[in-house]
C-alpha cells in the first residue's frame, strides 16, 4: 500500500490534471463493466498496463507484482463458478470430470466461459483502479470527489484517515523496533505477547492522538468544517482528445465483439 | 512598549482528577516582547500556553488579551485564536492533512478569508519558513525538520499578533535550530510578540528580553535574563543550570580578568570584547611590573 502511495507522488503522470486521469479511469472501467465482450476486458487490461508502465513509468515488474495480488484472489473466486459438483453426474455436459464416491466433480463448458468472463472483467476493472491509484495521490482523488459533491463528512473522514494511517504505521513501527531490540519477538510465545501489547498501546495512543489533534485544530479556529486550498492544474486538450478517442475505440470494440453494451454473461 | 498583551491573573487549573496543573498564577507578557518560559517538565508551561489560546479554560482566575478578559463563547474564541497562535511541540499532532498546501491553508480559511487572500497568506508563510519547494509533497514523506517548518507555516499563515512556540528547537539539528531562532527574531522585528518555552538556558539567555521560570504550576521567578540567570536561588529551585556565558563571565570576573565597568554580556561576542580589551590591559600591567623590576 505504501508502495502504491509513493508511486502516486513520483510517477511521470503526477502533474497531469487529476480530472483527466479520473475520467480516463472511470470511463474505461464503465465500458469494461458494461460490456460482455472478453476481448474488450482484455483490451482494457492491456491498455491500462500500457498506460501505467509506458506513460507513468512504473517498472513493469512492480506492476506485475501488484496485479498478481487481485489476480490470485480472483482465481480463487472464479474457481467456485467454474467447478460444479453434482450427485447425478451427466458426463456429456462436462468438459472434464471425475467421480468422487457418489459425487461427480467437473467443469462444464458454459461455466468455464462465465468464469473466464468474470475473471477478465474484474481484472480489467481492477487495472483501471490501479491506474488511478498509481498515478494520482489520494489528496487529489479526494478533491475530485469534493468537486463531484460527495458528502463533506465522508470526504473529511477520508482525508483524516489517509493522513493518520501513516502516523499509526510509524508509531507501530517504532513500538515494534523498541520491542524487538529488547528481544520481544525471540520466541513464538513472547512474540504473541509483544504483539498484543503493541496493539493495545496503539489503541491508547490513537485515542491520545485524536485528543491532541482536536486541540491543535481548535487552536487554528476549527469550527467543524475543514476547508483547504486545492492545487491548480492545467487541462491538456491533447489528453482529452486522446481519452475520447480511446474510449470510443473501446466502446466500438465492445459493441462489435459483444453485440451490446449490456451484460450477456448468462445467455 | 510597556503595554501588556497577554495577562493571567490568579489563574488556577485543575485536571478532572483534581490535580492542580496551574496554581494561583499571575503574570503579564509585554506587547512586542520576546518572552521565554523555562522550567522542568510538568511545570505547567504547555498548560499555561493552552490557556492563552482559549483551548483550556481556567478553573479560577482570568486570562486577559490586549487588556480585555477572554470570553469563552464561540465568536470570542475564534477572535482570540486569530490573534494568538500556538506552534505545538510535536508537528505530527498538528499536521492533519496529507498535503502541505492544504495543511497551511486550513487556518486562513477558518478565519473566513476569501480564496485569493488565502493563497497569498499561504505563499508568504511558506516563503518565510523556506518550504515553498515542499508545496506538492505529502506530509508523511517529510523529515522531522520539514514537518516542524510546515507546522510553523501553519500559524504564520494566520498572521497572529502573538505566536507561542512550544519548545521550537527540541529534536532539531543545530543548523535547523539556528534557522528557526532566526525566524523567531525576524518575527519579533516585524512587530509580533513571540513567546517560547525551552529547556535550553543558553538559548533563552541570549534570545529573550524577559524570562519566566515556572515550577509546579507557579511562577518561581521572572525578570530580565541578566538578573534571573544570576539568581542562584531561582535557578536551583527550577533545576536550571546557569548559562555558560554567565558562568564564564563570573569566573573571569572573580579572577580579575575583566575591566572594571564591563557589563554583563548577552552574547559571546560581547564577552570576547571584554576579554580582548582586558588582555591588552593585562599585558600592559605585566609590562609595568617588568619595568619596575
Amino acid at each position: 500500500m505504501f508502495q502504491i502511495d509513493s508511486y502516486a507522488y513520483s510517477n511521470r503522470l503526477y502533474s497531469t490534471h487529476p480530472g483527466e486521469k479520473f475520467a480516463f479511469s472511470a470511463a474505461t472501467m464503465t465500458i469494461c463493466l458494461a460490456s460482455s465482450s472478453m476481448i474488450t476486458a482484455l483490451a482494457v487490461t492491456l491498455l491500462m498496463a500500457g498506460a501505467v508502465v509506458l506513460q507513468a513509468g512504473i517498472p513493469w515488474r512492480q506492476y506485475l507484482k501488484l496485479m498478481t495480488l487481485p489476480a490470485s484472489f480472483l482465481l480463487v473466486g472464479v474457481a467456485t463458478v467454474a467447478v460444479s459438483v453434482s450427485v447425478s453426474g451427466q458426463p456429456e455436459m462436462y468438459l472434464f470430470w471425475f467421480r468422487a464416491g457418489s459425487f461427480s466433480i467437473g467443469v462444464r463448458d458454459q461455466d468455464l466461459a462465465v468464469a473466464a468472463g468474470i475473471f477478465l472483467k474484474s481484472l480489467g476493472a481492477t487495472s483501471c483502479l490501479y491506474f488511478l491509484s498509481l498515478t494520482t495521490p489520494l489528496v487529489e482523488i479526494i478533491s475530485i470527489l469534493r468537486k463531484l459533491k460527495a458528502p463533506t463528512l465522508f470526504i473529511e473522514l477520508m482525508s483524516l484517515v489517509y493522513r493518520f494511517i501513516f502516523v499509526l504505521a510509524e508509531t507501530a513501527e517504532k513500538i515494534y523496533t523498541s520491542q524487538s531490540s529488547r528481544l520481544g519477538y525471540r520466541t513464538l510465545k513472547n512474540g504473541y505477547f509483544s504483539l498484543s501489547q503493541l496493539i493495545s498501546s496503539l489503541f491508547v495512543r490513537t485515542l491520545y492522538r485524536s485528543r491532541e489533534l482536536s486541540k491543535t485544530l481548535s487552536a487554528r479556529c476549527y469550527t467543524g468544517e475543514i476547508r483547504v486550498l486545492e492545487t491548480r492544474h492545467d487541462i491538456s486538450r491533447r489528453n482529452i482528445v486522446v481519452i475520447i478517442v480511446l474510449e470510443l475505440l473501446l466502446a466500438a470494440l465492445a459493441l462489435y465483439d459483444g453485440g451490446g453494451l449490456i451484460g450477456r454473461i448468462n445467455s | 512598549m510597556d503595554e501588556s498583551i497577554l495577562e493571567a491573573s490568579h489563574v488556577e487549573f485543575k485536571y478532572q482528577d483534581g490535580t492542580k496543573a496551574i496554581r494561583d498564577l499571575s503574570l503579564s507578557v509585554k506587547k512586542g516582547g520576546k518572552a521565554a518560559f523555562l522550567g522542568p517538565n510538568g511545570a505547567g508551561k504547555t498548560t499555561l500556553f493552552l490557556h492563552f489560546n482559549g483551548i483550556l479554560r481556567p478553573s479560577q482566575g482570568r486570562v486577559r488579551f490586549a487588556g480585555r478578559d477572554v470570553r469563552y463563547d464561540h465568536a470570542s474564541l475564534v477572535d482570540l485564536r486569530k490573534n494568538v497562535g500556538i506552534v505545538f511541540q510535536d508537528p505530527d499532532t498538528q499536521l492533519f492533512s496529507a498535503s502541505v498546501l492544504q495543511e497551511v491553508s486550513f487556518g486562513p480559511f477558518n478565519m473566513g478569508l476569501p480564496e485569493d487572500q488565502v493563497r497569498q497568506c499561504v505563499d508568504e508563510a511558506m516563503a518565510a519558513t523556506e518550504i515553498a519547494d515542499l508545496r506538492g509533497r505529502p506530509t508523511h514523506l517529510l523529515s522531522y525538520g520539514q514537518k516542524k517548518r510546515v507546522s510553523i507555516a501553519d500559524i504564520l499563515a494566520m498572521d497572529p499578533q502573538v505566536i507561542i512556540f512550544d519548545e521550537p528547537t527540541a529534536c532539531l539539528d543545530p543548523r535547523l535550530a539556528l534557522r528557526v531562532m532566526d525566524l523567531l527574531d525576524r518575527l519579533s522585528r516585524g512587530g509580533k510578540t513571540v513567546i517560547l518555552s525551552t529547556h535550553d538556558v543558553d538559548l533563552a539567555y541570549s534570545w529573550a528580553d524577559y524570562v519566566f521560570v515556572m515550577k509546579n504550576g507557579e511562577v518561581a521567578g521572572e525578570g530580565l535574563p541578566e538578573s534571573i540567570f544570576q539568581n542562584e536561588k531561582i535557578l536551583a529551585q527550577a533545576d536550571l543550570k546557569k548559562p555558560w556565558l554567565l558562568e564564564v563571565y563570573g569566573e573571569l570576573k572573580k579572577k580579575g580578568w575583566l575591566l572594571n565597568g564591563a557589563t554583563v554580556p548577552r552574547t559571546k561576542e560581547q564577552l570576547f570584547e571584554h576579554v580582548s580589551e582586558n588582555k591588552s590591559f593585562g599585558h600592559a600591567r605585566m609590562l609595568k611590573a617588568e619595568s619596575r623590576r
